[in-house]
């Protein structure tokens, strides 16, 4: 029998190769943790905050997080790749705050508040999600799961269409990105899209929260805020950091801060709307909790932390249990035996005693009046009982 | 109703402590609330409840058939554990109602239903799981109706050996840690396997694993005795009835996609044979508690130990310090551990076993949670059961394992804290070691004697 002399050496070559790609795997998965690590800092967000088993050691994303970036990353904020600082969301948080109203200038307290709560709820989202793609069998976060967690709120899901789909036309179909492409197909599957996306009645809800957040630029703000106003500003989240692009850098950095989870191709820019959407909310609770117990000016940090103490999930309602530990503050009791006193159940044995009681005398009752018993019986229908 | 407060008033003169009390007495304490409610004819309104929001979360995934009855047994006990009855109770009674509702209210009966690696069905197991947490109070009560002669229940002795246990929240939000104490076969399945089995399940990554550990190391433990060869050891037994509990968890893990861990620290203790077997996995610590000293008995799985460290990283794990601390693949602080399935095999979930006799100085074992051993060493335990001997009556030593969480928490132990303690001597005896000489004449025990 003639053995190929070279099949070992591809055999061995696989094995290499398997070997690489593990250890490349491996130095990626480190890098990303120890990111993840340094983040957690400003972020407060742990292992154990996050659903998707980081245990196994490898990175989870399959997929590509995003597409193309349009131009050099590298060159965006003279940034290089190793000397990224959370500081950089820190302050894409202030500038969110100061368009969505909150003050005119930066406030680190508010800033790292807002952040945390952000991160926490959105992290909250991607559990939310990551546990339903398991139950659908998945193991990544795909578009469905996203379409489940925002249809929860109808005014969201209005919101989303109108973002991520801009062209809703059926005939249409040229979609440069795949994502789009697939919210597309998604968009003309459920009935009554159409009439949903033309439903005047949404801008509504939209207008009166606006309204309110207009009322604190307008009243609070000084004049030289409308004069040097920046468009770019209102466009900066954690993956457009400049406002006017998208960048693939940041968001990774925003994948890696939320814990890397699995996610389908451009679920993050989805994410990063929802994290906006988040800091809008907390701004706009805020203020509305300083109407109503009637704080004037803009509101301040032990405002934002009252407002926020008996809110879990701004947007979806969703249960978020870390924040409820803030309000139940561990309190230590001291150590105590209660010893055993006798109780007082006479009560208890006394209502059983009634209701058996009154069970035996119903059943007797029945048996007398409501019996067949054939010798009652005969004594009314037959003739010779009669006249007896 | 004579008759009534005749058993309720049964001493065992024989036993200290809750023991001394009738099976009646101890079941009006723990439902006094609900007695309390019946005995109104006309239904007495709740007292209005602060509005408290209902967020929403995703509903339980549906269990299997054979893992129903196990999961309503520790339900209820952690149920009676909130009432604040001892230990050895909540498990008696938790299976006495998993029972009656099972006989007297299911139309299946999930106490018969046995594993089979081959065969997963869930169907009805979640209205199974409501009816089991509906019915505590109609079991209940179906019992206190009776008397001892037509229930003989109400009449039942205690027996095994005393054991002490409980937990207490910490700084975290969620309570992950679970422990079970039962005495002997008596508080498992109303058996008569002399054996004590104890132990702490420590959870990371939410309580699945360890509540389902605590939930069904019992029947794994029985299935085991049954069918134990002579030559096993309790050792072995202890090491099988482990790994016959992983391999469940495993399949129930891997259904329902359950994240996390738990460590373990199990313990079986023969009083006949002078015997006592240690499994563990994981970082949680077991002691024995001898007239000088507590010494540990086991060895923390983490990655700190080199041979552990080695074994990881031969199975194709990374080692490195991610918050502080050195981690298996920067999440774990732990090696081995049952559950964490998608971390294996660099998780282990082989336990390491240990069998010792039991010493005529060894006084009790002690399994506690790493949020203990974090906060006190060896030394500290002794001086805190010194502690507690000499502050209480030793009629109060179901209460020691709640004195040492206590003070755990006071040490400022940021985990949750969860002990389990059994006696290997009567609780008299430790008392009288502990009381200092000089107090020896006007102590109880002295009394007692």
């Amino acid at each position: 029998m003639e053995v190929d002399p070279g099949s070992d050496d591809v055999e061995a070559d696989r094995e290499t190769r398997a070997q690489k790609l593990k250890l490349k795997r491996n130095v990626k998965f480190r890098a990303q943790m120890r990111r993840f690590d340094e983040y957690c800092g400003v972020t407060n967000l742990t292992v154990d905050d996050l659903n998707w088993p980081l245990i196994s050691g490898i990175p989870l994303q399959r997929q590509r997080l995003t597409g193309a970036t349009y131009y050099d990353d590298s060159l965006l904020d003279q940034n290089p790749w190793d000397e990224f600082s959370i500081d950089r969301f820190l302050e894409i948080t202030s500038i969110q705050l100061i368009t969505a109203g909150a003050g005119y200038e930066r406030n680190d307290e508010i800033t790292r508040f807002v952040f945390q709560r952000t991160m926490k709820t959105i992290v909250t989202y991607c559990n939310f999600m990551y546990d339903l793609a398991r139950r659908n069998g998945k193991v990544q976060i795909t578009r469905f799961e996203l379409q489940d967690l925002i249809h929860r709120d109808e005014f969201r899901f209005y919101m989303y269409f109108r973002q991520f789909l801009p062209n809703p036309d059926p005939n249409c179909t040229a979609f440069s990105n795949h994502y789009t492409s697939l919210l597309h197909t998604l968009y003309f599957n459920i009935p009554g899209m159409p009439q949903f996306w033309n439903n005047s009645q949404m801008y509504n809800y939209a207008a009166t929260r606006g309204q309110r957040l207009v009322q604190n630029i307008a009243a609070f703000y000084p004049p030289e805020y409308f004069w040097n106003e920046d468009e770019s500003k209102y466009h900066t989240t954690f993956v457009v950091p400049r406002g006017t692009e998208f960048s693939k850098f940041y968001a990774r950095r925003f994948h890696e801060a939320l814990g890397m989870p699995p996610l389908e191709n451009e679920i993050i820019t989805v994410l990063d709307w929802l994290a906006k959407l988040c800091i809008l909310e907390i701004v706009y609770h805020t203020t509305i909790w300083c109407d109503i117990t009637g704080f004037g000016g803009l509101p301040r940090i032990e405002h934002y932390r009252l407002a926020m103490e008996n809110v879990e999930d701004i947007i979806f309602d969703l249960a978020i249990d870390d924040f409820s530990i803030s309000r139940l503050q561990l309190q230590i009791s001291p150590f105590e035996i209660s010893r055993y006193s006798p109780l007082d159940v006479s009560g208890y044995y006394e209502t059983i005693k009634r209701k058996k009681d009154i069970e035996e005398y119903q059943n007797r009752f029945y048996e007398v009046h409501y019996s067949d018993d054939v010798r009652i019986m005969n004594v009314y229908a037959t003739d010779c009982s009669r006249k007896r | 109703m004579e008759k009534v407060n005749e058993e309720r008033d049964a001493v065992f003169e024989d036993h200290i402590g809750d023991r001394r009390r009738s099976v009646r007495s101890l079941l009006e304490e723990a439902f006094a609330d609900e007695m309390e409610k019946t005995s109104y004819d006309v239904e007495v309104a709740d007292t209005p409840q602060p509005h408290i929001p209902i967020r929403f979360r995703h509903p339980p995934i549906a269990g299997p058939v054979h893992d129903v009855f196990g999961d309503a047994i520790h339900d209820i006990f952690q149920k009676m554990m909130k009432r604040g009855q001892a230990v050895d109770f909540c498990h008696w009674v938790s299976h006495l109602i998993a029972t009656e509702i099972d006989e007297k209210f299911s139309e299946v009966a999930f106490r018969d239903v046995q594993y089979n690696p081959d065969i997963y069905v869930t169907d009805s197991t979640t209205e199974a799981k409501k009816l089991f947490n509906d019915k505590i109070w109609p079991a209940i009560d179906k019992i206190l109706q009776q008397n001892a002669e037509t229930c003989p229940i109400l009449s039942e002795k205690w027996s095994g050996i005393h054991v002490s246990g409980d937990q207490l929240k910490g700084q975290r939000h969620k309570q992950e840690d679970r422990f079970l104490a039962y005495p002997n076969g008596q508080y498992m399945d109303r058996g008569e396997d002399p054996i004590s089995v104890l132990a702490v399940f420590d959870g990371h990554g939410g309580h699945e694993c360890s509540q389902y550990a605590a939930g069904h190391l019992w029947e794994t433990w029985l299935e085991v005795r049954k069918s134990r060869d002579p030559s096993d050891s309790l050792e072995d037994q202890l090491r099988k009835s482990l790994e016959l509990l992983d391999e469940r968890m495993t399949v129930r893990s891997v259904k329902e996609c359950w994240k996390g861990g738990s460590t373990a620290v199990c313990c079986a203790i023969d009083m006949d044979q002078k015997l006592m077997a240690l499994a563990w996995l994981g970082d949680s610590p077991g002691y024995v508690m001898s007239n000088i000293e507590f010494r540990q008995l086991t060895r923390g799985h983490s990655p700190s130990d080199e041979r552990e460290a080695r074994r990881v990283e031969e199975a194709g794990g990374q080692l490195f310090v991610i918050g502080g601390e050195l981690r298996v693949n920067g999440v774990l602080n732990l090696t081995r551990a049952l559950g964490d399935v998608p971390g294996r095999p660099m998780i282990s979930n082989e336990p390491e076993t240990c069998q010792v006799p039991i010493e005529s100085s060894d006084y009790l074992v002690l399994l506690a949670c790493d949020g203990i051993s974090d906060v006190f060493n060896e030394r500290d335990l002794y001086q805190l059961v010194e502690a507690f001997a000499n502050d209480y009556p030793v009629e109060d030593y179901a209460e020691l394992s709640r004195f040492i969480c206590t003070k755990a928490i006071e040490a400022g132990s940021a985990d949750n804290v969860s002990v389990v303690i059994g006696f290997l001597r009567p609780p008299q005896d430790v008392w009288k070691l502990m009381k200092h000489e000089s107090d020896d004449e006007d102590s109880d025990v002295t009394d007692e004697e």
